[in-house]
């Protein structure tokens, strides 16, 4: 073989062998390009995992009331374990799991299983520098958010509740989910060979996730729970509620449920009969329009008052009872008069005026706009009955509202529980302003009204509601329940307060209702309860007395 | 010749750039998001430790820790507040 014919042999071998690679790439390349194209990416790539972030909602001092943090779930692939005993050592000690339950779900599981979820970073880090140390494998972690409280369950009845996603499901979550959450989608990421991703631009992420502060008080709201709570257990109640606004700005310090649920809160979507605590807008209304005059009297009608065929009665013993003293001895034969006086028509623009019968757009999904029926359908019965609280029905924070109308000189206040919204790039969405919504009474008509509750607490059925060295104004109220049938319940009451204090310069309107109580059917037993929270609220804000009993 | 060689050494020369700053980069995004998943994790810890710290400090615990020493709430007729008046 001459070198010519050597150098065609070793072009043809090399020839060949390009073919050969040729054919396998063009093989690989086209007839198995779905297989090694899904492998390289396999390789090369990952998909993070999708997120929901999720903002914090606050009190009006910044107090965190829920948040989201950052936790993990452990769980166990049993094919990857080098070291069982190992492991069920290190998952006992450092996340206190009983061996009893790995050893069983070890049996169980055929590969992956969760040993524990909503694990703290804490924790996670103890488990990890174990795992490092001794060098055990099969433990897989994964990311994940929990919505945490650190207040438990304060003010639980308004936050409500989100999913295992991090989404709202009930109460403001739900109201102002938009807001607080983000998704973070799951996205596709190079992967370097020990599997960690490596950072891209395209992960960076724009935060739009808003804190949301409400105008409660974290401690104002405790409290009130708590003696709620104290007095719901005690007399065996259906549900109880409290509601405290501030008399000047309108913002609500606290309003709790008791039992609380997860996005009910009563003092917003409750609807009842207010009873005699209505007695005082019907009296201010008179009062207001010139109708009846402070020192007016009214016969008692020997307790005994036919309405067009209907008899009221009374339970008291004086045959006439001047304005005050209806109010103090909580008269319905007075109430009566008063409103019947004033006419359906006037009574009616009052209470609108009064904010009754339509919402007060407090801030919270699902408030009632309570009852209130056209006058021109009313009989003369219903007016009488009106101006004692039936035939009406509202909600806590519409009669608190219009309790802080005689508190804060005839304003009515646009009631507020959402403060502003935060946004991360530093916008401030300011919600709550002290927003005057209408005069509803002259100024005068609104201090003789407090004049008149202060005699409620001083000599009537309001008593309990003292406080020793302040001045307290406030009504008490019972009211008989509609049974299924439609007929008021004799055994079945709603007993509550309304009121404010200090009575000289108002800071807080305070209404506390009990529904259903098994043992205490009067108001004078909400008039306790109100005592109760309106020292705790003295004492936290270190109101000075105003009263001369001290 | 010598032409060609040259542009085939400044080609590779290139090339050789071209893939160390690939090399870097890549190295560079893994320490990165290393270094993203740590600060991201200690994050994470320190909002749990404020929130344990937010736990302690609740309402609740502090009541039941006075109530349990014996303290008590006092009447709000009682306390005295202390107000820094401004001299000036």
């Amino acid at each position: 073989m001459n070198t010519k014919q050597r150098i065609q042999l070793c072009g043809i071998i090399a020839l060949g062998f390009s073919l050969i690679i040729f054919i396998r790439l063009f093989f690989i390349q086209t007839i198995q390009h779905k297989e090694f194209s899904a492998k390289a990416q396999k390789r090369v790539y990952t998909q993070t995992k999708a997120d929901t972030l999720r903002g914090q909602i606050l009190d009006r001092n910044g107090v965190v009331l829920a948040k989201s943090l950052r936790t993990y779930a452990v769980a166990v692939s049993k094919k990857n374990v080098n070291n069982k005993e190992a492991l069920f050592k290190a998952l006992t000690q450092t996340l206190e799991v009983p061996k009893d339950k790995l050893n069983k779900l070890w049996r169980e599981k055929k590969n992956f299983f969760y040993v524990k979820k909503k694990v703290s970073p804490i924790d996670y880090e103890k488990l990890e520098e174990v795992l490092n140390s001794q060098k055990i494998t099969g433990v897989e972690l994964e990311r994940e958010y929990t919505r945490l409280y650190p207040y438990e369950d304060i003010a639980k009845d308004m936050i409500g509740a989100t999913n295992s996603k991090n989404r709202g499901l009930s109460g403001l979550e739900l109201m102002f989910d938009k807001e607080l959450s983000q998704e973070a989608p799951s996205q596709k990421v190079k992967r370097s060979r020990w599997g960690g991703i490596i950072y891209d631009k395209s992960l960076e992420r724009e935060l739009s996730i808003a804190d949301i502060y409400l105008t409660i008080d974290s401690l104002a709201q405790y409290q009130v729970e708590s003696i709620l709570k104290k007095y719901g257990q005690k007399y065996k109640v259906k549900n109880a509620i409290a509601i405290v606004q501030e008399a000047k700005t309108g913002y609500i310090l606290a309003a709790a449920s008791y039992p609380s649920v997860d996005g009910h809160a009563l003092p917003f979507q409750f609807t009842y009969e207010p009873g005699s605590t209505f007695k005082t807008i019907g009296a201010a209304s008179a009062l207001d329009a010139g109708t009846i005059q402070p020192n007016n009297i009214f016969s008692m009608e020997n307790n005994k008052w036919n309405v067009n065929g209907i008899i009221i009665k009374d339970h008291q013993e004086k045959p006439w009872l001047t304005v005050s003293e209806i109010l103090e001895v909580s008269s319905n034969i007075g109430a009566g008069k008063i409103t019947l006086e004033l006419g359906a028509k006037s009574l009616y623009s009052y209470f609108k005026k009064f904010g009754f019968g339509v919402k007060t757009n407090v801030g919270f999904l699902g408030e009632s706009a309570g009852i209130l029926r056209e006058y021109s359908t009313w009989k003369p019965i219903d007016t009488a009955k009106a101006g004692y609280g039936y035939t009406v029905s509202v909600s806590p924070v519409q009669l608190v509202s219009a309790y802080s109308v005689f508190a804060n000189g005839g304003t009515l206040m646009q009631a507020h529980l959402i403060d502003k919204i935060t946004y991360p790039d530093g916008r401030v969405e300011q919600i709550a302003k002290p927003n005057a919504i209408r005069r509803v009474v002259k100024k005068e008509t609104a201090a003789q009204v407090s004049k008149w509750l202060e005699n409620v607490v001083n000599k009537g059925t309001g008593k309990p509601a003292k406080v020793k060295g302040y001045r307290i104004a406030g009504k008490t109220g019972t009211t008989e329940k509609f049974n299924a049938s439609g007929k008021y319940e004799k055994s079945a009451h709603i007993a509550s307060f309304c009121g404010f204090a200090p009575a000289s310069e108002p800071e807080w309107t305070i209404l506390v209702i009990l529904d259903e109580p098994e043992k205490a059917l009067f108001g004078s037993t909400s008039a306790k309860i109100f005592s109760e929270i309106v020292s705790y609220l003295l004492t936290m804000k270190g109101i000075q007395p105003d009263g001369e009993d001290l | 010749m010598k032409k060609l060689l040259s542009l085939i050494l400044a080609l590779g020369l290139l090339f050789f750039i071209l893939s160390t700053i690939r090399i870097q980069k890549e190295k560079s995004g893994q320490r990165i998001a290393v270094l993203m998943e740590d600060i991201a994790f200690k994050e994470a810890r320190n909002q749990y430790i404020s929130y344990q710290v937010g736990i302690y400090t609740g309402p609740q615990v502090v009541i039941d820790k006075a109530l349990a020493q014996g303290l008590v709430f006092t009447e709000p007729s009682k306390v005295i507040v202390l107000e820094v008046k401004n001299e000036h």
